[in-house]
């Protein structure tokens, strides 16, 4: 087990696993997307309250939830690179802070694009936009501390901490934001309880999300790499592979 | 006493030392001598414990010093580049700062300490009127306080007088002949110390 | 060394420290008292419009002086070489790291919320809230100086980390700042504010538990090389 973990963490066979597995998660991911895109767009059926603007939510709401996953992927590669000096997981939580902060624009966005006819405004400062704003700002903090460092490893560690931080902030703050403004609709999707939203609708949703989990792999893999190839640049593999 | 065990340590593109094995005992001096940038300081601040970016590993007494920092940190003072002195505070204060961080020790060693470093009728001064030598004596005379076994002196000569050169000497004198030990990075050989041996790196 | 002397000597360090650059350590207090009046002045002395965004102005302000403040917590210690020497203490670094930013917390906190009620008065606002101002700069600055000291001492390498410092800490600041306006406004409404009070007190024991050890790891990355 522990030899298996150590070895996932050396980045040369990480890269030559990611590059066995990319090709394959690439298509399994557009797939999902596109399915999942065309049944939403084209077959399921209008909202009876909001008609076809709602459809957005097909892109919104997959984008804001795995930003929020990101954030603690991130954290999660920040600890482990914390305690077992895994250069392969300092590489994954640097990559992961860039994608997450694009992630969490993008469903701030597509929640802006929504709220336009929905609410006749561009933003509304309602609870969740408010906390994917305050979530946009920890990543910001994370990749710019990252930028003011010189030596990879240093801000690795400093990056670390601070998501660590930021990772026992993060309730307390959706907490206090949600309680600083409790205007906002019920939450749509509660696995716990009966879901609200119809069959039909609820669907293409699913298999949109999933796509969105791979692809997000995807990405992370592929900027992981691009990674790898900077900072080992020294070594003889690294060379060989540029070579070719 | 002290072991060091296949200690490498790489900045960029070189390697600073690679390989280093050390052996310390009771009584043992160690000069650390070096061209500018050859990795004096940081092997120095390896042995204290701050820079943890190496390979090998530092023996304390036939433990490995990561198992029990404590009791190193305890047994082990490193005096660097900057001495560690607070200008508002004056002599008296910043030496018992100094030795609280070790094991605090009373008011009267603490002006012995100070007199014997020469600094007796300054004893109630602000560091701030001092100058850098003798900033660089107070620093000193907490070696005097702590009663640690291992001393790691980075530069100990820097802004010293002929007398303070006189002064850190006999330090080290009285420090090895009681069975403490000491390793050392400066430009200028030691006089006096008769068994110390030479790390070139 | 027994606890309570270990931290009667950081107290007492801490204090001929702060004492004797009193000039610098109450430039956050003029701070507060400046902007405040910028604001004032921003906005017009319209009484009524002044009453009721007194409790959000003064707390962001205060806010931010703190925030300031923090900044140069660790830098000089770290280019003296002091900072190394805490670091290669033997005695326990929680406890030593804890007592520092409980002694700072409170030097930094007081002098803020002594100024708090006449900035209160200044800016109308009602009687009733002002004592709750002062109860949740109290709680409330400490806790900010806890989590600040963790931005602090990720730039303390940083010759000019104050911008990168803001980035890094003013999000993890939020909780803070809602709940502590919460209260002032609900004193000032002249309805109960005591849960708020609880709620930043949760708050502050939380950051005294967590936050050396994450002071702890982020200053000893400053002595990576």
């Amino acid at each position: 087990m522990w030899a298996w973990f150590h070895k996932l963490g050396s980045p040369r066979w990480f890269y030559r696993i990611s590059d066995l597995c990319l090709p394959w998660l690439t298509v399994a991911g557009l797939l999902f997307l596109v399915v999942g895109v065309v049944w939403g767009l084209l077959f399921a059926p209008p909202d009876y309250k909001q008609g076809n603007s709602f459809r957005i939510f097909y892109l919104h709401v997959p984008t804001a939830v795995i930003a929020l996953v990101g954030y603690y992927v991130m954290a999660i590669a920040g600890a482990v690179s914390l305690i077992w000096k895994m250069k392969l997981a300092d590489i994954v939580m640097k990559e992961a802070a860039v994608i997450g902060a694009l992630l969490t624009f993008l469903a701030l966005f597509t929640g802006a694009v929504w709220g336009k006819p929905t609410w006749g405004t561009w933003w509304v400062w309602d609870a969740r936009v408010t906390s994917m704003l305050i979530l946009l700002f920890l990543y910001i903090g994370v990749i710019a501390l990252n930028n003011a460092f010189t030596h990879p490893e240093q801000s690795g560690k400093a990056c670390a901490v601070l998501s660590l931080v930021g990772t026992v902030n993060i309730p307390i703050i959706y907490k206090s934001v949600d309680w600083w403004y409790s205007l906002h609709q019920p939450a749509t999707i509660k696995f716990t309880e009966r879901s609200t939203i119809h069959p039909d609708m609820f669907w293409p949703f699913v298999v949109i999300t999933v796509g969105f989990y791979v692809l997000y792999a995807v990405a992370l893999m592929f900027n992981t790499q691009t990674a790898i190839l900077e900072r080992e640049y020294r070594t003889q593999w690294v060379r060989d592979k540029v070579q070719q | 006493m002290l072991e060091l065990k296949d200690l490498s340590c790489q900045r960029a593109e070189q390697a600073l030392f690679s390989g280093l094995h050390l052996h310390l005992h009771q009584g043992d001096c160690v000069e650390v001598r070096g061209t500018n940038g050859s990795g004096k300081s940081t092997l120095l601040r390896i042995v204290a414990g701050l820079a943890q970016d190496f390979t090998g590993e530092v023996f304390w007494r036939g433990q490995k010093v990561e198992h029990d920092r404590l009791t190193f940190q305890k047994d082990c003072l490193f005096l660097g580049h900057q001495p560690a002195i607070k200008p508002s505070l004056t002599v008296t204060e910043n030496l018992q700062w100094l030795t609280a961080l070790k094991v605090p020790c009373e008011e009267q060693r603490l002006q012995q300490a100070i007199a014997q470093v020469g600094l007796a009728h300054r004893a109630a001064t602000a560091c701030h009127h001092l100058s850098a030598g003798q900033q660089r004596r107070v620093a000193l005379a907490s070696l005097l306080t702590t009663a640690c076994d291992l001393w790691v002196l980075d530069e100990p000569f820097t802004a010293l007088d002929d007398q303070g050169v006189t002064l850190v000497t006999g330090l080290l004198q009285r420090h090895l002949q009681l069975g403490g030990i000491v390793i050392v990075a400066t430009h200028q050989r030691l006089q006096g110390i008769p068994h110390s041996r030479e790390l070139q790196l | 060394m027994p606890l309570h002397l270990l931290f009667f000597c950081v107290w007492r360090r801490e204090w001929r420290l702060t004492w004797r650059n009193i000039s610098s350590s109450l430039n956050s207090v003029w701070f507060f008292i400046m902007v405040c009046t910028l604001f004032v002045i921003g906005i017009g002395p319209d009484r009524q419009a002044l009453a009721e965004i007194a409790p959000g102005v003064i707390w962001v302000i205060a806010l931010l002086a703190t925030m300031l403040a923090v900044d140069g917590l660790f830098r000089h210690d770290f280019t003296d070489g002091s900072l190394a020497q805490w670091l290669l203490s033997s005695q326990p670094w929680y406890f030593l790291l804890l007592f520092r930013l409980l002694t700072q917390a409170v030097f930094i906190a007081l002098p803020l919320a002594l100024v708090a009620p006449f900035l209160g008065l200044l800016m109308d606002l009602p009687g009733m809230a002002v004592l709750p101002l002062v109860a949740s700069l109290l709680l409330g600055i400490p806790v900010l100086v806890l989590l600040g000291a963790i931005g602090a001492a990720l730039t303390v390498g940083f010759e000019r980390g104050g911008l990168l410092l803001a980035v890094l800490i003013l999000p993890l600041y939020i909780p803070v700042l809602i709940f502590a306006i919460a209260a002032v406004q609900a004193a000032a409404l002249g309805t109960a504010y005591s849960a708020h009070l609880a709620l930043l007190a949760t708050l502050l024991l939380l950051a005294l538990a967590l936050c050396p050890l994450a002071v702890n790891a982020a200053l000893r990355l400053n002595f990576y090389y």
